[in-house]
């Protein structure tokens, strides 16, 4: 039997006085939506919202499609940053996201892989600021 | 292959001050829990309070305890309606609450309640349970 604790527990047992992003931090919201007028089509770009580049995004963020398409959530340059490439057809959290700070003002890119019929993307994406 | 943007996306770049309710809006939080003592058609529970212009978000849910069901083997599920006072099934209807389970509100969209009060749950078919309790965590933001 062993006791283990946490990153965070560790240094607020330890008096240090920890980042907002972390502990206690006030949740806000972002959303944005998108419908496409004609088909969807592989290797298509969504952008949907822009975070300040100290946002954490959360896992508990949610994209969703009112059909099925194929699609990855991230940003430019690392595209599966939130969510690795899947069918989407209904409500999906950001499974990938760990809540490390963006560095930079950024959108959240939707990457889409398959071709759908006028397809509606929304986004909510839920985040914390740090200093 | 080509590149888009969303609707508030493009608002903010040309310059559009969008709501907060849509565009780094504080979520709040609105929980609360009810027992049913018996699980009979038209009984309800009044959960909590929203402002009007609430816009609840898709993480949200409701809890409920096993409701169970009438006729032999409760072949007839109990059943309930999610919605506010001036609409009852605003949110979902049919709901299946012979087990427990959660419903989420993951078909919202982002428009706001439209009218303050609480979140309602009425039972739209007949169960045997007793005492049985139903929670609302309602995550939302509040808009202009």
């Amino acid at each position: 039997m062993a006791t283990y604790n946490g990153v965070n527990y560790n240094k607020y047992m330890a008096g240090q006085v920890l980042d907002q992003g972390l502990w206690g931090g006030k949740v806000q919201v972002a959303y944005d939506k998108f419908t496409y007028t004609g088909s969807s089509a592989s290797g298509d770009k969504v952008y949907l919202c822009k975070l300040p580049k100290n946002a954490r995004v959360l896992p508990i963020s949610i994209v969703k499609t009112d059909k099925a398409v194929t699609l990855s959530v991230g940003i430019d340059g690392d595209a599966t940053k939130f969510l690795n490439s899947g069918a989407v057809n209904g409500a999906v959290t950001f499974s990938k996201a760990t809540g490390d700070q963006l560095g930079a003002d950024v959108p959240i890119l939707v990457s889409i892989g398959s071709a759908a019929s006028t397809p509606t993307i929304e986004m909510w994406v839920f985040y914390t600021q740090a200093g | 292959m080509a590149e888009y943007k969303g609707i508030n996306l493009t608002a903010n770049e040309s310059g559009t001050v969008l709501d907060p309710g849509v565009w780094g809006g504080k979520v709040q939080l609105m929980q609360d829990k009810a027992t049913l003592g018996a699980i009979a058609v038209d009984n309800i529970a009044c959960l909590g309070w929203l402002p009007k212009n609430a816009r609840i978000l898709p993480n949200s849910f409701i809890k409920f305890g096993a409701m169970g069901g009438t006729g032999d083997g409760e072949i007839n599920p109990a059943l309930l309606k999610i919605g506010t006072v001036g609409d009852d099934d605003k949110f979902a209807s049919n709901v299946n609450a012979k087990t427990a389970g959660t419903f989420q509100f993951t078909s919202v969209g982002n428009s706001k309640v439209g009218e303050a009060g609480p979140i309602v749950i009425k039972i739209t078919a007949a169960g045997s349970g007793t005492n049985v309790p139903v929670e609302a965590w309602i995550f939302y933001v509040q808009a202009g």
